[in-house]
């Protein structure tokens, strides 16, 4: 009988629930935003997720869009199979038409292809997996730089300014690949090899490694055998510190250049101390840049420390700020309508220059979804801070070279 | 000395001992006689506390000892040596005689009665940095009796103690038992075999199916129609 | 020549930490009969205290080691009493689930404590190195090797000649006979968890000045300490230090003629021919193998 009772409680509590969450749906815009928020990915998830909230907290004290306050239904995305089911229960119970996300590639392949399905938006804001959205889902779309443009950056950079520093021509540049073998670092190394060898780059050396090892001794011995000019390293996490501190331990002197993941993470200079200094890496618009380019991007970190007391800890935090911006305006312009060619429509028809978003990045979609002006600026790790260096216009300061 | 009373013991739901009672005197060498599975260990572990019984009681110099553990137990003065030795083989012989005098009493003083057992038993003496598992049977044996004496012990339980030693090796064990009730410890014997026990034993308890069937000072016993049959083979 | 060398002591500075957590685990494997799953995590927080130990008090860290390892002792002796000892008497399965939620549980309070920002610190030694004749030796390495050799055989010494030692040994061969001789195994195993918890922290400690900390660092360590302890055989200390350094020595050529991401792999596949072998493992027993159905 207790027990009876207590079902019944349950239900009507849930009922409750459901009643609110309809009743809360006419006046508000319900938007899912799903992030690795627990479990190994959750630092950056976390981080990748303030950027969207600051957004939301900031368009809604401008009123919102089409005049509704925005409201965010959480999801979990903590596993590969959490990312599934919460997204299947934002859609389901939380009723949401459109979800934001995700910062890893893992989670949003599969939770995007959960949301198309459904017909359900999908906009990705951090994760840069070239396969997402070529994958012929109509309803994913992609506000930020894939890993291709990622290795767009490290080509240009090494072929526009590490080749003529070095006195030599570009197919004379050796270049060595460092990278974790995951999905990230796989697809990130393939992506950056191909680019290379097209413009004539020499790749001496691909080491792959796992990212939960804790000793890369071997990968330093590679390389310093394959004996290139630069290393181009994918490190998710700590295993960058890791390849730097081995790299000097064992007298590699190559200089290193990151492809975000851990290269970005402040702890990586905190970790490193002065040996940090001069390493290179190309990731998403950092916040030491030429702000003439970035617009908003200073209001951004201002409440940003305002409500989570510290400084931004990466650039991915602003990224999202800035693709929730472009999903806002979209929304704004369908008044706040979910329709399919509605969105689409606006989406397809919105066209901003470089330099106009808190990112820098321009805002052009491509027929498969993707933000074809989205950019990764190369930055580096000057006392501390990781600082703009190219290209020009977005540089704070000008590159140096340090083995 | 030791005394149970009316002992109900269960393994799940398969009872060993049915309304068990008996009694060791002090200063004698008491014998518990049965075939197999007849319970003799099952006493052995519920009076070492490593067996809880559901019924009865069991009282050691008049102090009641259920549910002390057998860690405990043989700080009380209770030693047991385990059927099968169970010494610890990859351990000294000294070590495993060391281990016996663990407990709080005997800690103390072991130097002094790790003496007493080498003067006991001289191969010891001579094993003693000898891992236990490389000794033969009947060393092993000396030196689980050894480290049942080395916790200084009042009442000493052997348990099957001619298990796999040759008749002559077992006669040897038994008059050792002997001496070692000469110098005031009361042994509580379990065995199997049957000729040498009722050859020392004081006092002899025949347990069948976890039951005491007969009992009595063991030449009365010895001299019974049905133990002559069932258990001397006369 | 000089290559293969230095790829050698690489190996052997790696196995030395190896070897050093990894006979936190056979201590309590072969005394408590319990397959620690939460290890790795005894290694993080280690590696966590002495990470904050340096950040809020600037406190180095080989001198955390004094605060570090009492507190891993107690908070091993701890986890033993109030969480492991009650469900002693239940199932292998059982616990091995319980040090599983141990485990999970260390690793998301890390993460909501700490956050899953990996934390390093910065010594002025660091980075320093040993130079000669071509070769290369890390100094905070090589403090880690030889902290984990002397820890190692101050642990045999232990183990060998006093009586407690001697008492644990007993209880690793048999806990009911050793209870018969007066020995109070609860008491013994509080002890061998928190030897096992202190040698973890020694491990995770002295890795510090090279190596980075974070929530989930642990999971790796427990799978290789698994591996280490059951290639040298439960139950033998020198079997696991042995262990430990051919480990290292695999991974580090492996990973250099082979594949840096292969190496895991490749002595993962040595582990188990070794173990076709040689069930019991290299220097092993053969006692207590059964409980990990490797027997």
């Amino acid at each position: 009988m207790k027990k009876l009772a207590m079902l019944a409680a349950a239900c009507i509590c849930l009922m409750q629930i459901s009643v609110t969450g309809v009743f809360a749906e006419e006046k508000t815009i319900q938007i899912g935003a799903l992030y690795p928020i627990s479990g190994n990915l959750a630092l950056m998830g976390e981080e990748s997720w303030r950027g969207a909230e600051i957004a939301r907290i900031l368009r809604n004290r401008q009123g919102g869009v089409a005049g509704k306050q925005i409201v965010f239904r959480q999801g979990d995305a903590s596993t590969n199979s959490a990312a599934r089911s919460e997204t299947e229960r934002m859609i389901e119970q939380d009723k949401v038409k459109a979800i934001l996300g995700t910062y890893a590639s893992s989670r949003c392949m599969v939770a995007s292809e959960v949301a198309a399905r459904k017909d359900i938006f999908y906009f990705e804001l951090g994760a840069i997996a070239n396969a997402i959205t070529q994958r012929g889902y109509k309803t994913v779309w992609r506000t930020c730089p894939t890993s291709l443009d990622f290795c767009r950056g490290q080509v240009n950079f090494i072929i526009n300014w590490l080749a003529p520093t070095l006195g030599k021509k570009a197919n004379e540049i050796k270049v060595g690949i460092a990278h974790e073998d995951g999905e990230y670092g796989t697809s990130v190394a393939n992506s950056f090899a191909t680019l290379a060898k097209k413009t004539g780059l020499q790749i001496v050396s691909v080491e792959a490694y796992s990212n939960t090892s804790n000793d890369l001794s071997s990968v330093i011995f590679r390389l310093r055998k394959a004996a290139p000019d630069i290393v181009v390293a994918v490190s998710s996490s700590q295993d960058a510190i890791l390849l730097s501190r081995q790299a000097n331990e064992l007298g590699l002197n190559i200089p290193i250049m990151g492809t975000g993941g851990g290269h970005s993470f402040q702890s990586f200079a905190d970790g490193l101390g002065p040996q940090a200094n001069g390493v290179l890496n190309v990731d998403f618009t950092q916040y030491h840049v030429n702000t003439k380019y970035t617009p908003g991007l200073e209001e951004f970190v201002k409440l940003y420390q305002e409500t989570f007391k510290h400084f931004p800890r990466a650039g991915s935090s602003l990224a999202n700020f800035m693709g929730a911006n472009v999903i806002f305006n979209i929304l704004e312009k369908t008044g706040g309508s979910f329709d399919p060619e509605k969105i689409r429509k606006v989406a397809m028809a919105m066209d901003i220059q470089p330099g106009h978003t808190a990112t820098g990045w321009g805002v052009k979609f491509d027929k498969e979804g993707q933000n074809v002006r989205a950019e990764c600026l190369v930055t580096q790790w000057r006392d501390g801070k990781l600082v703009t260096v190219w290209p020009k216009k977005f540089a704070v300061m000008e590159p140096i070279l340090v083995k | 000395m030791l005394n149970l009373k009316g002992i109900d013991c269960f393994y799940g739901d398969f009872q060993v001992l049915r309304d068990l009672s008996l009694k060791v005197e002090a200063g004698q060498i008491v014998a518990l006689l049965g075939p197999n599975a007849a319970g003799k260990s099952s006493t052995l572990a519920a009076i070492s506390g490593a067996l809880p019984y559901t019924k009865g009681e069991i009282n050691f110099c008049e102090k009641p000892i259920k549910g002390i553990k057998p860690e405990k137990v043989v700080d009380l003065g209770i030693a047991l040596v385990p059927e099968g030795r169970k010494l610890f083989q990859t351990l000294t012989v000294r070590e495993n005689l060391e281990l016996g005098a663990y407990s709080r009493h005997a800690r103390e003083k072991r130097g002094k009665t790790l003496q007493q057992v080498y003067e006991l038993f001289p191969v010891l003496k001579d094993r003693s940095s000898q891992t236990a598992g490389s000794l033969s049977g009947g060393e092993q044996q000396m030196c689980a009796i050894g480290r049942g004496l080395m916790a200084q012990p009042r009442l000493l339980m052997i348990d099957e103690m001619s298990l796999g030693l040759s008749p002559i090796l077992a006669k040897q064990m038994f008059t050792m038992v002997q001496e070692i009730a000469a110098i005031g410890i009361t042994i509580f014997l379990v065995e199997q075999q049957v000729h040498h026990t009722m050859r020392v034993a004081d006092y002899t308890y025949i347990i069948e199916k976890g039951h005491i069937t007969m009992s009595g000072p063991t030449k009365e016993i010895a001299a019974n129609e049905h133990v002559k049959k069932t258990y001397l083979g006369m | 020549m000089d290559f293969y060398i230095q790829v050698l002591i690489s190996g052997l500075l790696l196995g030395g930490i190896y070897a050093l957590i990894s006979i936190g685990l056979n201590l309590i494997f072969g005394v408590v009969r319990i397959l620690n799953f939460a290890h790795g995590e005894l290694v993080m927080l280690a590696m966590y205290g002495t990470f904050w130990l340096y950040k809020l008090y600037d406190l180095d860290p080989y001198l955390s080691l004094v605060v570090v390892l009492p507190a891993m002792f107690l908070f091993g002796v701890v986890l033993q009493r109030f969480i492991l000892q009650p469900v002693l008497t239940t199932s292998g399965v059982m616990k091995m689930f319980t040090t599983v939620g141990i485990s999970i549980l260390m690793q998301n309070l890390a993460l909501i404590l700490w956050k899953g920002d990996f934390r390093a610190v910065q010594t002025f030694y660091s980075m320093s190195t040993i130079k000669f004749s071509g070769l290369i030796i890390s100094i905070p390495r090589l403090v880690a090797f030889g902290a984990a050799l002397l820890s190692i055989i101050l642990l045999y010494l232990f183990l060998k000649y006093t009586y407690v030692g001697k008492a644990l040994r007993a209880i690793v061969e048999d806990h009911a006979t050793a209870r018969l001789m007066g020995i109070t195994v609860e008491r013994h195993y509080l002890l061998a968890f928190g030897l096992g918890a202190l040698f973890s922290a020694l491990g995770g400690t002295l890795m510090m000045p090279f190596s980075s900390v974070y929530p989930t660092i642990g999971g790796p360590f427990t799978a290789l300490a698994f591996v280490i302890v059951v290639l040298g055989g439960l139950g033998s200390m020198g079997g696991t230090f042995l262990a430990g350094l051919f480990i290292g020595v695999i991974e580090a050529f492996a990973g250099t003629f082979v594949s840096p991401g292969l190496k895991e792999a490749i002595y993962f596949v040595i582990f188990l021919l070794v173990l076709m072998v040689r069930p019991q493992g290299l220097f092993g027993m053969g006692r207590g193998t059964e409980e990990i159905g490797l027997k």
